[in-house]
């Protein structure tokens, strides 16, 4: 796409009459104006700008430092104080593979609540008696008031869902995106949410569920997304959990490998199972009951 | 350093700018010299003695050139000099290549042998590029089609200068030679430039990082497990991520090099209107699959020796051409690949593609994707299964995989838009859109408009990494 720059000659052509060497100077003084026009508006562009780029840029840097402090207060605060549960635990891909029929009973009005791990279950988990209300980057704190399309109801809010029908059995699964956000506000979120679900569904169990871990190699190398913050996002989600009398799962003991990372040979992504491990998930799920 | 970054776009580029030309013109090289080393520093902030590295080879190419020219033993320092330079390329992009083979040979003659270690080591940013413009003088240098530089600013500008260090486009000296002497500057040149740097910018952030996340979505899947529709859009949106994050990038290279004063060689012209696979590389990465020609293919002797050497050559050009673009063996597959059907098209099959037009695009879709495929996946395993599911017609691998799931219907619900623009700048509508437009009020607009717009996209944090930098 290397325009031709044109180049003015300024030979004498003798071919060239002089109308027309008048008419090719006009239309390159246009086109210099133009350019100059140009210039002007990006300039003017810029100046409006810029202001907005700068502010919201110096938010962003001072948003991520006071998050980077909090979750230093919380790994801090939580050394030694909850301690793992050491029972052995039986691994996810070992577990007994749950039959169609067996599932499409287990799952019958269940509903998930979640992120882009909860469109996975949706996706390719096999549990399609389920209602899942889910979306990729579903926000806590967006989950009470924004539309999503759930199948077999076509576009809804939560409300509208939960008043539509009794549910027996509701899993939250949230707060892997909300990593870099400020704590207290993703916690406050959070606890919005359970009792917007428990006013509007007082018969159904509550199941708080742990963020999965991401593999070695993503904890690694995000900043925010590491699998100590993970867990202690958790942790917090389980005091939750105690505290609003729901139960809280947690599926990492289930799938980590020996140092406490989702295996890198069940991800391809680092964050996300492949497609084929969300039947592993709903074993685990079945199993937990 | 990214193009496609703020850091770059509003604190790099304005400071080099407003220096460059407010220094006197026989400065600038210096300043685009420093300017660079600047550039490579902080894109090199974690492994700084790759900087070191880039100016041995400013000052070992430089002297070379100068001995080939006038020393003695003209010979002996061509050779020490394409070691030095294809030495370090080999050693920092190739031993960890060379140890996995040799280890492969290891355990097939004994299983439990320990083998070499990886050495791991990290490739420095460029090293491709900037090795082959420096085998590129070297030998226009022996040939006698340059002068060698005698001043060694003019050569550390040459080299290293930023619009083309990191990704290229591959430039040949003789193309800048004259204009490192004496460059002729104007504002309006300058504006052209920055317009086709946004071009480019748009074309990157705008389409081609946004389709990254489909065939991210798709990887995260599993080869062996997406539906046939999803590989297929997924392999789509990779063909294209990958034509316009490097035809974005080239633009932006050749848009900055306006603005500095010098004119870079075009590298893409729409290869995805091709009807051949001879024809595609006349028209992707041009300045690579010249630099291949004229330092390899031709010295080999090019097709005047007869078909049988003819087809050596080609056959070790494709081989070389696989293995520069990365240090596995799927890369070189996809180079012998693209061998063989160059081979097939040269032994009659051009003729056909070339009078029947609709055979032609049918024939290089279906190439394409396949020849992608074999690109962007490194595993030989998960290869086979991707093509499974591209084709699932053979073996009970692929059962159940033709219906579209409920996931295909999300992601190309998100991504659709992208995949029809990907298809409409393949054409060569929007360039001829572009002129007619580029220099009136719309265009204006227009450009504006890509500009904040991709602006705004690197703001929120959507700005992923250039594929070809890791080269």
């Amino acid at each position: 796409m290397n325009e031709q720059n044109p180049r003015p000659v300024y030979r004498q052509d003798p071919r060239m009459t002089e109308r027309q060497r008048a008419r090719r100077n006009r239309k390159r003084q246009l086109a210099q104006q133009q350019k100059l026009v140009f210039a002007a508006l990006f300039l003017v562009s810029l100046i409006i700008i810029s202001p907005f780029l700068v502010s919201g840029l110096v938010k962003q840097n001072r948003q991520k430092k006071l998050v980077l402090a909090q979750q230093q207060k919380i790994a801090a605060s939580q050394q030694g104080g909850y301690a793992t549960a050491q029972k052995a635990v039986k691994k996810a891909t070992q577990l007994p593979q749950v039959s169609e029929a067996q599932a499409g009973k287990f799952f019958q009005n269940t509903l998930f609540i979640g992120d882009s791990r909860t469109v996975g279950l949706r996706e390719y988990g096999g549990m399609d008696t389920a209602d899942f209300f889910c979306d990729v980057g579903l926000g806590i704190g967006k989950a009470t008031t924004t539309t999503l399309n759930v199948p077999r109801y076509g576009n809804t809010t939560l409300g509208q869902l939960l008043g539509g029908h009794k549910y027996r059995r509701i899993y939250i699964m949230l707060g892997i995106n909300e990593m870099a956000n400020p704590r207290p506000t993703v916690l406050k979120h959070y606890r919005n949410l359970v009792e917007f679900v428990k006013e509007r569904e007082p018969g159904a169990q509550i199941i708080l569920v742990g963020n999965l871990h991401v593999t070695a190699e993503k904890s690694a190398s995000d900043p925010t997304i590491t699998n100590g913050n993970i867990d202690g996002l958790n942790r917090q989600i389980a005091q939750i959990a105690g505290a609003m009398h729901a139960r809280y799962l947690d599926p990492n003991p289930s799938f980590d490998d020996a140092s406490g990372n989702l295996p890198a040979n069940m991800s391809g992504d680092g964050a996300h199972l492949y497609g084929k491990y969300y039947t592993v998930w709903k074993n685990w799920f079945v199993a937990e009951k | 350093m990214v193009f496609s970054s703020l850091q770059f776009i509003f604190i790099f580029l304005p400071a080099f700018m407003v220096v460059y030309y407010l220094v006197p013109e026989r400065f600038r090289n210096l300043l685009l010299f420093l300017g660079s080393m600047v550039f490579y520093t902080v894109g090199a902030w974690h492994e700084p003695i790759y900087v070191g590295f880039l100016l041995i080879a400013v000052l070992f190419n430089y002297l070379a050139g100068l001995l080939i020219e006038r020393g003695k033993h003209q010979k002996l320092w061509f050779v020490i000099g394409l070691v030095f330079d294809l030495g370090w390329l080999g050693v920092f992009k190739y031993a960890d290549f060379f140890i996995r083979g040799i280890n492969i040979l290891v355990h097939a003659f004994s299983p439990t042998a320990v083998g070499i270690a990886p050495l791991e080591l990290t490739l420095p940013i460029g090293i491709s590029f900037y090795t082959f413009q420096a085998v590129s003088y070297l030998v226009d240098v022996k040939r006698g089609d340059v002068h060698a530089e005698k001043n060694f600013i003019n050569y550390g500008a040459y080299l290293t200068m930023f619009p083309q260090l990191i990704a290229g486009p591959i430039v040949k000296y003789s193309t800048v030679a004259e204009r490192l002497q004496h460059r002729k500057y104007s504002f309006f040149q300058f504006v052209d430039g920055f317009k086709i740097f946004i071009l480019g910018l748009g074309l990157k952030v705008l389409l081609a990082n946004r389709l990254a996340g489909l065939w991210g979505n798709m990887e995260g899947i599993g080869y062996d497990f997406v539906s046939t529709p999803l590989a297929w859009a997924g392999i789509l949106a990779y063909a294209f991520e990958i034509y316009f994050d490097f035809f974005g990038y080239s633009l932006m290279a050749i848009g900055l090099g306006h603005m500095l004063g010098f004119e870079f060689p075009q590298n893409f012209n729409h290869p995805y209107l091709s009807l051949s696979m001879t024809e595609f590389w006349r028209r992707w990465h041009m300045t690579l699959g010249s630099w291949f020609k004229n330092y390899v293919y031709i010295p080999l002797g090019g097709n005047r020796e007869g078909t049988a050497k003819t087809y050596r050559n080609l056959f070790i050009v494709w081989a070389l051409t696989g293995l520069w673009h990365g240090a596995h063996m799927n890369f070189v597959l996809w180079g012998l690949c693209t061998f063989v059907l160059i081979a097939i098209e040269k032994s009659g099959f051009l003729k056909v593609l070339e009078k029947h037009h609709w055979l032609g695009h049918i024939y290089m879709f279906f190439v394409l994707c396949i020849m992608w495929s074999l690109f962007a996946i490194t595993d030989f395993h998960d290869i086979g299964a991707f093509l499974a599911r591209l084709f699932p017609f053979f073996g009970s691998a692929s059962q159940g995989a033709l219906h579209p799931g409920p996931d295909f219907v999300r992601l190309i619900k998100q991504y659709w838009p992208f995949l029809a623009l990907g298809f409409l700048f393949s054409t060569e509508y929007p360039y001829q859109w572009y002129l007619k437009i580029k220099d009136n009020i719309i265009g204006s607009f227009v450009m504006i408009a890509i500009f904040w717009g991709s602006v705004y996209c690197m703001y929120k944090g959507m700005n992923d990494p250039f594929l070809y930098f890791r080269f």
